[in-house]
């Protein structure tokens, strides 16, 4: 795809500035709902004009480190994007209707469109900026939503960190195309960026956060920011130079490991109603495992599980489905042949190059996983009578069901989802 | 020592100036000091490769940045930190060290970190290390900040020092590089910086 040009950059910048009226108040309560409307027009605007610019015969285009690159949205992002804007419509579905204000969807709406541009440009800067904003945003409008708590200061730090590692690790990129080889300072750098925005140990800041927040809210983050993170890891790792891959993928098998293991630890020791946000983070740590493995098994394991967390995210979000919350948590528990299951032994298959200790921690990782979803399906199982409202019901069952299925046709949604032949 | 080298060392004294301005400001005309400072310092740091079209970006970032601020405080339609984050909950938190004393420990640590990375780091055509090395300390500074913030305020300020440091020292690295993507990595926290310069601390203690 060629520069797609003015529209990308103009749509986003009115819609930006509609939702800064729309989240602060400032316009009146019957002109509030026209921000989420004219954002709605905004990012179907932007995603026909991506996919309609779409060539798949032209190579993806290298990274630019010192300008503003260029519009290009190769399949597997498309298929990202794609995939999170129907997450966004589950989660929609499922949401109780008095969380759902004007402002929950306009955030919701402003961070898919802000990476669908993180996405779409090659040029390393704007990325870094797009990312670090939109978890700014997500932040100003949690702590909006809940006062300043900690861990909403925390959340703040991690924002303002994050914004930090990658402006830097993507201004020393540049030395080492000219062979000073700063690798090392680099890769710290933009995995503790991208990372961040993920939501690696340390910068685990969004977890704590999530917690206070109503579902919807939390859910954007689990919808856009970590598999949006997750992606640019990976093209970064392929299109970067090779000393600065290599040290990616060191940092990135430590922090992933110490994060499954610490998160899933969390998620075992958890009350019920936080327990999905440690499980998810766990996950993160296999996707990080998996995308640092380099090689088709790795990135598959990855989307794979970025998939099973939309459908059975969307489902435990479900606010009172205690049928669609037992299957979620069946499908996410890594019993097989489903989606967890799926994902975490592709993750294991990829990793399984770098020797027994680091399959042995993400085995420790597996059954950790294994034992807090076990928990939620329990505790789903002694709620089994109480029923939800039945469209929210049906389609959060629809999500939860799509969450065990997915494992057992893994292949087929990897390649009509992502274009990925395994 | 050639003249250049001289001239160098000279600009990246400029750098940490506006380093240790940055790390010690407090309150909203401090940040204004810090933006211009950071503006100026940086500024002089990129012309060495860029030329006077680098000085004029970040300086620009830095002194628009630094004059908002103060009119911020007339013109309350400038500060959005209540529109954005809303009132604040405001704590004492009593603390071993002071926070300009914790400052100072900290930025002395992120000298020696900065010294020693940046005799691995090469700037494009510049020879001398100093330059990175201010850049690399700036950057430093912009962390403490982050990671000894008492609010919204001193994240701005230590993204906008992170943000210039990277913009700096791209132009140095790459000086055929657009002015655009510097504009850019200094002018998005410098808008952060302007809107929660005067937003209300999360703690009490100094």
């Amino acid at each position: 795809m060629g520069d797609v040009g003015l529209s990308v950059w103009l749509a986003p910048t009115l819609a930006g500035g509609l939702v800064i009226a729309g989240v602060s108040g400032t316009l009146g309560r019957r002109v509030r709902m026209i921000p989420p409307l004219l954002l709605a027009l905004a990012a179907v605007g932007i995603s026909v004009v991506l996919v309609f610019s779409l060539t798949t015969s032209r190579p993806s285009p290298v990274l630019s480190y010192g300008d503003l690159g260029t519009t290009y949205l190769a399949r597997l992002p498309l298929g990202v994007l794609l995939g999170g804007w129907a997450a966004l419509l589950l989660e929609l579905g499922v949401a109780r209707r008095p969380q759902l204000g004007g402002g929950t969807i306009a955030a919701a709406i402003a961070v898919g469109v802000g990476c669908c541009l993180a996405l779409s440009l090659t040029g390393l800067v704007p990325l870094a900026l797009l990312l670090a904003l939109m978890s700014a945003l997500l932040w100003l409008r949690w702590e909006r939503q809940t006062g300043p708590v900690l861990p909403l200061r925390s959340l703040g730090r991690q924002s303002a960190v994050v914004l930090c590692a990658l402006v830097a690790g993507v201004a020393v990129l540049p030395s080492l195309r000219i062979g000073a080889a700063p690798a090392a300072l680099a890769g710290m750098l933009l995995v503790g960026g991208l990372g961040g925005v993920a939501g690696l140990l340390p910068l685990s800041g969004w977890v704590a956060a999530a917690s206070r927040v109503p579902s919807p809210e939390a859910a954007v983050w689990r919808i856009w920011l970590i598999p949006v993170a997750i992606v640019a890891l990976a093209r970064v790792m392929v299109a970067g130079p090779v000393a600065l891959a290599q040290v990616m993928q060191l940092l990135l098998v430590a922090l992933g490991l110490a994060t499954v293991i610490f998160w899933g630890c969390a998620g075992l020791l958890a009350d019920p109603s936080v327990r999905y946000w440690r499980v998810l983070q766990a996950d993160v740590g296999f996707m990080c495992v998996g995308i640092a493995s380099g090689d088709a098994q790795g990135l598959a394991a990855a989307l794979l599980l970025i998939v099973v967390h939309w459908l059975a995210g969307a489902a435990l979000s479900e606010p009172r489905g205690a049928r669609s919350h037992l299957f979620a948590w069946v499908g996410l528990s890594g019993v097989p042949p489903f989606g967890g299951f799926a994902g975490r032994v592709l993750a294991l298959v990829g990793v399984s190059f770098m020797g027994p200790v680091v399959v042995g921690l993400l085995l420790v990782g597996f059954g950790l996983q294994l034992a807090a979803s076990g928990a939620g399906a329990r505790e789903a199982a002694m709620r089994a009578t109480v029923r939800g409202p039945r469209v929210s019901e049906l389609v959060g069952l629809a999500a939860a069901f799509g969450a065990l299925v997915a494992g057992l046709v893994a292949g087929p949604v990897l390649q009509t989802a992502f274009g990925l032949h395994l | 020592m050639g003249e250049g080298v001289i001239w160098a060392g000279v600009l990246a004294g400029g750098g940490f100036v506006a380093a240790a301005i940055a790390l010690f400001s407090v309150g909203p005309t401090g940040l204004a000091l810090s933006s211009l400072a950071l503006g100026l310092g940086l500024g002089g740091v990129a012309s060495l490769s860029a030329g006077p079209a680098g000085f004029a970006c970040l300086a620009g970032v830095g002194v628009i940045a630094a004059a908002l601020v103060m009119l911020s405080g007339r013109y309350s339609r400038l500060d959005l930190s209540g529109a954005l984050i809303g009132p604040a909950l405001v704590v004492d938190r009593p603390r071993v060290f002071g926070l300009r004393s914790l400052r100072a420990i900290l930025g002395a640590l992120g000298l020696f970190t900065a010294r020693l990375l940046s005799g691995h780091l090469a700037a494009g055509t510049v020879v001398t290390q100093g330059p990175a090395f201010a850049c690399l300390f700036v950057f430093e500074v912009g962390l403490i900040r982050i990671g000894t913030g008492r609010g919204p305020a001193d994240l701005a300020l230590g993204s906008l020092c992170a943000g210039l440091a990277a913009a700096a020292f791209l132009l140095l690295s790459v000086p055929s590089s657009a002015l655009a993507i510097a504009l850019l990595a200094g002018g998005v926290p410098a808008v952060a910086l302007v809107a929660l310069a005067r937003s209300t601390p999360w703690e009490t203690s100094v």
